[in-house]
C-alpha cells in the first residue's frame, strides 16, 4: 500500500513541524534505518480509520520525553509519568493527522482513533514501515502497518 | 476578565494551547479547562459560565468537538459564542461544514502563537477578548 520513500518524507516533514513548532527541536533522518530496542521506552499507537485502514506507532526514549515535557511545561506543574505518556500521545496524535494529508492530499474524509499506550512495542517489524528519525543524537521510530 | 474554555483530552495540548495565549498577549485572561464535549458542557452551566471564546479539539472520548459545537450553537445562552477548532486532521470540507455553524474557524496542529493569533481575528469581533 505505502511507497517506503514517500512515507518516510512525509513522516520526516511531519515531524519536523510539528517537533519544531511546539518544542524548537530538530528532526533530522537518522543514516542507520535499523531498529534497536530502546530499554526505557514510551510507546504509542494511533489507528488511521480512514481513508486507508492502517496504524502509526510512536516509541521515543523516556529521557528524550522528559527532557521535552520539562522544557514544554516549564516548571507550571510536576512531569509525572502520566504527563510523560499524555505527552507523546499528543505528539503522535498531532504529526499523525500531517501525514494523513500529506499520503492523502486531496481525500475529505480523515478519521483517526484515539492514540493507545503500549508497554512494548506491538508491531511485527517483519510486516511494518520502519523510519528512523534523530533528535539531538537520540533516535526515535515511527512505524506504519497495515496489520490490525 | 475575559473567559476562554479549552477542551481537549490531551493535558499537553492544553498546557501548549494556553501557553500560545499567553505568548500572544492573552495572559490577562481567565483559562478554564476541560478533557472533552461533556466536561465543557458542566463548565459552562456552572461556575465558569458562558465563555467569551471557546478552544476545541475534534477527536475526543466522551464527547467529541463537532457534537459539542452542535450544542453549543443551539443553546440560546451559547449560539454566538466564537469557536476556534484546534484539530489534528482537517479537510476543506469539513472546515466548511464546522464554519457553517457559525462564528467558527479551523486551525491545524501544531498551532503557532502568529497562527493563533491570525485564526482569532477571522472570529472575535475587534476588542472582543481586551481585558
Amino acid at each position: 500500500m505505502f511507497e517506503h520513500d514517500k512515507l518516510a518524507e512525509v513522516v520526516l516533514e511531519s515531524c519536523e513541524v510539528t517537533f519544531e513548532e511546539m518544542l524548537f527541536y530538530e528532526v533530522l533522518m537518522a543514516e542507520n534505518q535499523s531498529y534497536s530496542a530502546i530499554e526505557d521506552a514510551i510507546v504509542y499507537t494511533i489507528e488511521v480509520e480512514t481513508p486507508v485502514h492502517y496504524r502509526l506507532c510512536l516509541i521515543m526514549p523516556k529521557d528524550m520525553v522528559s527532557e521535552m515535557a520539562d522544557m514544554l511545561y516549564a516548571g507550571a506543574m510536576e512531569i509525572t509519568d502520566d504527563i510523560l505518556i499524555d505527552f507523546v500521545a499528543e505528539l503522535l496524535n498531532t504529526f499523525t493527522g500531517r501525514i494523513v494529508s500529506g499520503l492523502f492530499p486531496d481525500e475529505q474524509d480523515i478519521f483517526l482513533s484515539i492514540p493507545e499506550h503500549h508497554e512494548a512495542m506491538p508491531f511485527d517489524l517483519e510486516k511494518s514501515h520502519l523510519v528512523v528519525l534523530e533528535v539531538d543524537d537520540s533516535k526515535l521510530y515511527v512505524m506504519a502497518t497495515e496489520e490490525l | 476578565m475575559k473567559k476562554i474554555l479549552i477542551v481537549d483530552d490531551s493535558k499537553t495540548a492544553r498546557m501548549f494551547i494556553k501557553t500560545c495565549f499567553n505568548m500572544s498577549g492573552y495572559d490577562a485572561c481567565t483559562f478554564s479547562e476541560a478533557a472533552n464535549g461533556q466536561e465543557a458542557l458542566e463548565q459552562m452551566k456552572g461556575d465558569f459560565g458562558v465563555p467569551d471564546l471557546l478552544v476545541t479539539d475534534i477527536n475526543m472520548p466522551i464527547m467529541n468537538g463537532v457534537e459539542l459545537l452542535k450544542r453549543v450553537r443551539v443553546s440560546p445562552h451559547t449560539t454566538e459564542t466564537p469557536v476556534l477548532v484546534i484539530t489534528s486532521t482537517t479537510n476543506k470540507v469539513r472546515e466548511e461544514d464546522l464554519k457553517a455553524l457559525g462564528k467558527t474557524t479551523v486551525l491545524m496542529k501544531p498551532i503557532s502563537p502568529a497562527r493563533l493569533v491570525d485564526a482569532l481575528n477571522l472570529v472575535l469581533d475587534e476588542g472582543a477578548l481586551d481585558v
